[in-house]
């Protein structure tokens, strides 16, 4: 290889690498796995790597929220009412999920606390980012929030079965009752 | 803990947290006071770079809108440059002509006329025109102080093109400058918040999204404002058939960044020169009235239309600050020091806003 060659291979190595590294990264996470090669660069460009510590808090409840995040090593509690004694953790969030997306949607204050639990990675997407980007490439940005929405979508009809349930097992519950007296 | 002195403890450590916030919002200031310190004394960077960081604001539309057609960053980048170039050397070779003959016809004018000449006709054109004026002591004492300003103004005129742009600089620094920032803007942001800490993350970039925001469009409409006076005053005093009025115009339309002053400065040389030129104190009328017009139409379709009323600044801040800008910066900080105002004053009130609403800034984490 000639000095030229092997200067110019220096200078571009360690991006180039870690700019692959990334997008195998964010292709395994849901939100991105449908992005093309090229997509996922210019989410590269886009997203904040964070690192937090055990028992670190990411944001807190109350607070404005400004983006979304996602897991890409460790895990993250969500709870409500963190500061207050005998909190209660209300989910896990693990590799590939991803937490905090109300607040890319909506202009509003977090609804929950989120804390690292053990060492943790995070991408972080920023509302204003993305507003950016769809302003920048309009179909990009309109993949990641139909994508978006269709996540939410399925969150929201999970919940809506969690919510058929109790109520049925507290109608259970309440003709059992009743049966008994 | 009885309620009483929880609520105490509440508050101590409320106002902790506060005189920590202080004590942190005083450090920084103090180191931006000292590097705009440092940077004041080495001004071939520091005049390129904040021209270069207003043009890199003023060009990134254009960027985003070529991005949006599916272009690269760099790609886009380039074109617009490359664009921009073009339509300069289009411009200055279509006015470079007009402007050249104005500059040599003032420039002989200046060697004929010294200010001292120019106070003797005006003092014989009052006598010849005001005869009611009897006080001599008072009209002397005026025309003194026009002495001096025309005097103060030719001076400055003169001074201003070489000290704000040697050429070598206009034509490598700030297009170079401008290049890597509109390329890479983004990176160098984003390399910034990798440094913060956690607890400071969220907060930061909401900071730098809102000052990002409100400035680019402040410096934008504040450039298109002074682009149309600059073309209205332009075509009056043409008009009106007054001498210089590409030269009058350019002038008054970069005056007009500077709020209350900027009008009148922008409207004095056309008076003077008018006057000097026709040889009468009436020549004086028809351009206050063009210029009292283009500020009528600034005030009430102009600003309020292209700046809303997005970063109002009280008057006697802008007074306060245009005296310190001027004497510290000189043209340069005249010019600058109500965006820079802009800038402390929406980190101020973001500041403000942060420390409510997040708990780091209250020592709460």
């Amino acid at each position: 290889m000639s000095p030229i060659n092997s200067l110019w291979g220096n200078i571009f190595k360690d991006r180039d690498e870690t700019c692959r590294d990334t997008c195998l990264l964010l292709k395994k996470i849901p939100l991105f796995s449908g992005l093309r090669r090229r997509e996922l660069r210019q989410i590269d460009r886009l997203v904040h790597r964070r690192q937090y510590k055990d028992g670190e808090v990411i944001f807190w409840e109350g607070e404005p929220g400004v983006g979304m995040y996602v897991v890409q090593e460790g895990e993250v509690g969500i709870y409500r009412d963190f500061a207050k004694c005998g909190q209660k953790e209300l989910v896990r969030m693990r590799a590939g999920d991803f937490f905090g997306e109300m607040a890319l949607l909506e202009d509003d204050c977090r609804s929950a606390t989120a804390v690292a639990v053990g060492a943790t990675r995070l991408f972080s997407l920023i509302h204003a980012d993305l507003f950016d980007l769809i302003g920048r490439k309009p179909q990009l940005g309109i993949k990641l929030l139909s994508t978006l929405a269709n996540m939410l979508a399925r969150r929201l009809r999970l919940t809506n079965l969690d919510l058929q349930q109790l109520s049925r097992a507290a109608l259970g519950v309440d003709t059992g009752e009743r049966a008994d007296s | 803990m009885s309620p009483t002195g929880e609520r105490q403890s509440i508050v101590i450590h409320l106002d902790r947290g506060f005189l920590f916030f202080l004590l942190k919002a005083g450090l920084v200031l103090l180191g931006l006071v000292a590097l705009a310190w440092i940077l004041s004394y080495s001004g071939m960077v520091l005049t390129p770079l904040i021209l270069s960081i207003v043009l890199s604001i003023l060009l990134n539309p254009l960027v985003v809108m070529l991005e949006r057609r599916g272009l690269g960053r760099t790609i886009a980048v380039v074109l617009v440059m490359l664009a921009l170039a073009v339509l300069l050397a289009v411009v200055l070779s279509l006015l470079a002509p007009v402007i050249a003959h104005e500059f040599k016809t003032l420039s002989g004018l200046a060697q004929n006329e010294t200010p001292a000449s120019l106070v003797a006709k005006l003092k014989v054109m009052l006598h010849q025109h005001l005869p009611w004026l009897k006080n001599p002591g008072i009209i002397s004492q005026i025309l003194g102080w026009a002495e001096k300003f025309i005097q103060t103004l030719l001076h400055r005129s003169i001074e201003l093109l070489p000290s704000i742009l040697p050429l070598a600089i206009a034509l490598v620094l700030i297009p170079f400058m401008t290049f890597f920032l509109l390329k890479d803007g983004r990176r160098l942001k984003k390399s910034f918040v990798a440094m913060l800490p956690n607890r400071y993350f969220e907060m930061t970039v909401s900071l730098l999204h809102k000052i990002d925001c409100q400035l680019g469009n402040y410096i934008r409409g504040q450039l298109l404002v002074s682009l149309c006076v600059g073309t209205l005053a332009a075509a009056a005093l043409a008009l009106l058939d007054i001498p210089y009025f590409l030269l009058i115009g350019g002038a008054a339309g970069l005056a007009n960044m500077i709020p209350y002053f900027g009008p009148i400065v922008g409207a004095i040389p056309a008076v003077i020169l008018n006057i000097v030129a026709k040889g009468s104190l009436a020549a004086a009328l028809p351009v206050i009235a063009a210029f009292l017009l283009i500020r009528l139409i600034d005030d009430t379709l102009i600003s309020p239309n292209i700046l809303g009323r997005s970063l109002q600044i009280h008057p006697l801040l802008v007074i306060i600050v245009i005296f310190t800008g001027g004497e510290m910066f000189g043209v340069l900080g005249l010019l600058l020091c109500i965006p820079v105002t802009g800038i402390i004053k929406v980190t101020i009130q973001q500041l403000a806003w942060n420390f409510r609403n997040y708990r780091c800034l209250r020592g709460g984490d």
